[in-house]
């Protein structure tokens, strides 16, 4: 059989600092292992990016507000404001940015920004030979997802829709690049249930108040049974 | 021939031809060949073979690891330092009377703002832009706890200092100020725990209850070895020790068991031939009970209290190793993440 690595094609392997959109390519086999099916590969492509999300693990994370949400609705970080503490990177429930070691900032998928300010569309979706990649108000991609599903599923095909709603997923508010896949999440590295880590801060705090409690009550404690032993 | 010579940053472009603009221009590309590294140095702690969620994308990683170095567990373990000593110095003080009462809350205020100070410059260091530090007090924003702690941290090494300089001047501190230590030394040994546990990283995130009273523990543990070596016979310093040490036990065992209750516990315990995570973990777990055997001893004396308080410190900065190092294996292990997640979707 074949040793199936996917660094035939995907040879960045992930979302980072320099790759803001990066295809996973994932040759999953079609038949159970050992079976007489002869061994048949589907190759799965998803072209990955910054989601954009709703609620962003990333900028409610970032402690010098260098991440904001701008008017198109995209998530962008301003050069100018990060210091490179990093915290952005480990609070994406979806691994996409991350901090350059030479240049010391965080960097993601700017959605272009700068070619939204003069009314362009991103480049990515420029270049997209097929039109897999589309871009547009939310509203309309949605109808356009929802007809597209809804005509691949009529043909037999085993496709989702991922992020696409806040009801779909609840833990980000839904995201604003969504993705209609033909396989589970994990195939495509994408978590299933992602969840924005500031949603369950709050009995985190609790439990940090209730530690601060106890320093104070041992400490407290400690000077009583001291005075009584002088 | 091109009047605008190749920058050299590996990019080749040409700037008779092409202009630079836009986001990507102004990042400093000095190695393009390493942009980003998938996994620097490490081997994913992957369960065994009979795991629940057999695909992954070829065991690469899919939330990425916290870029820090060791300065931060560093920075955990001295401020935690400081914030206990701050909390106690404010403690003391408020009962403290006359001058010789007031000999261990000068030292503790000591400890407090050199801790601090060290704390600050460890993350000040740690930063990608290092002279940008001071845009961590540009916004108030409750949502992020580092930000929260730029602020807490701020507050207490004020308090601190003053503190320190009215013992300097053999002054009485004034209650509020001891009020304000206490409370922002407390917050000081704590936040850090909710700072690890608001990322996506599977093992901090599901320990994100238990880890904030750990760390509020491991800050008076560290803060009782400390003076069971440079005050090992003031009355405070054995009753504060063992409390610790043993709060330091039990909150430790809330942690694994949280791990464990989520099915992240990999990197605490893997299978056989170990990881430097669970040797860590290990390691502070024998050394923190060996530290309270030494604290409850019998036997007083000069000798003593010095190794209780050696095996303290060593276990306190050991776990707070083990805890960064299993959140690094943890994130580089993708079903960590996918497991409990396609778990709790399951009806």
């Amino acid at each position: 059989g074949f040793h199936l690595t996917g660094m035939s094609y995907d040879n960045t392997a992930a979302l980072g600092a320099s790759t803001w959109r990066h295809v996973t390519f994932a040759e999953r086999p079609l038949d159970p292992e050992g079976s007489a099916g002869g061994g048949r590969i589907a190759w799965k492509m998803m072209s990955d990016v910054c989601k954009h999300c709703e609620r962003a693990g990333c900028l409610e994370a970032c402690p010098t507000g260098a991440i904001l949400r701008t008017e198109h609705g995209s998530i962008y970080i301003q050069p100018d404001v990060c210091n490179g503490c990093g915290y952005c990177v480990p609070a994406c429930p979806f691994g996409v940015v991350a901090r350059r070691d030479d240049d010391g900032r965080a960097f993601k998928c700017t959605l272009c920004y700068d070619r939204l300010q003069g009314q362009l569309e991103p480049a990515c979706a420029k270049a997209c030979p097929t039109d897999s990649i589309q871009f547009g108000p939310l509203d309309e991609l949605r109808a356009r997802a929802a007809d597209r599903l809804a005509s691949l599923a009529a043909k037999g095909q085993r496709v989702r829709l991922y992020g696409e709603s806040a009801a779909a997923q609840p833990g980000t508010g839904g995201l604003h690049a969504f993705f209609l896949l033909d396989d589970d999440p994990e195939v495509y590295n994408l978590p299933p249930a992602p969840v924005v880590p500031t949603i369950g801060a709050g009995s985190s705090w609790l439990a940090a108040a209730a530690g601060a409690l106890g320093m104070a009550a041992i400490a407290l404690g400690s000077a009583l049974v001291a005075r009584r032993s002088r | 021939m091109s009047e605008h010579p190749d920058p050299g940053d590996g990019r080749h472009i040409d700037r008779a031809l092409g202009d630079l603009h836009g986001e990507a221009a102004g990042i400093d590309v000095r190695d393009p060949d390493t942009a980003w590294p998938i996994a620097p140095g490490i081997t994913p702690a992957i369960g065994a073979p009979t795991d629940a969620a057999p695909t992954t994308y070829y065991d690469l990683p899919v939330v990425k690891i916290a870029p820090w170095k060791a300065y931060i567990p560093t920075y955990f373990a001295i401020g935690g330092l400081a914030g206990a000593a701050a909390s106690l110095a404010g403690v003391l003080e408020l009962g403290a009377r006359t001058r010789s009462t007031r000999a261990l809350p000068h030292t503790l205020h000591a400890i407090a703002t050199l801790g601090e100070a060290a704390g600050a410059a460890l993350l000040i260091a740690d930063l990608g832009r290092p002279t940008r530090f001071h845009h961590m007090l540009r916004v108030f924003r409750p949502t992020s706890p580092m930000n929260l702690g730029t602020w807490i941290l701020s507050a207490a090494s004020a308090t601190s200092a003053l503190g320190w300089l009215a013992a300097l001047r053999g002054r009485r501190s004034p209650p509020v100020l001891s009020v304000a230590g206490i409370v922002s030394g407390a917050l000081l040994s704590t936040y850090t725990g909710v700072l690890i546990g608001n990322t996506a990283v599977p093992l901090w995130h599901a320990t994100r209850r238990a880890v904030p009273p750990w760390f509020a523990a491991l800050s008076v543990a560290s803060l009782g070895s400390t003076l069971e070596l440079i005050a090992p016979a003031h009355p405070v310093t054995r009753v504060y020790s063992i409390a610790g040490k043993t709060a330091q036990l039990a909150t430790g065992l809330a942690v694994a068991s949280a791990a464990r209750t989520a099915g992240v516990d990999g990197p605490l315990r893997p299978p056989r031939g170990g990881s430097r995570s669970s040797a860590l973990w290990r390691t502070a777990t024998l050394l923190g009970a060996a530290g309270l055997v030494a604290s409850l001893w019998p036997t007083r004396g000069r000798r003593a209290s010095l190794l209780a308080g050696a095996l303290g410190l060593a276990s306190t900065v050991l776990g707070r190793f083990a805890i960064t190092e299993a959140g690094r294996a943890s994130a580089a292990d993708p079903r960590a993440t996918f497991t409990p997640q396609r778990a709790a979707a399951r009806p």
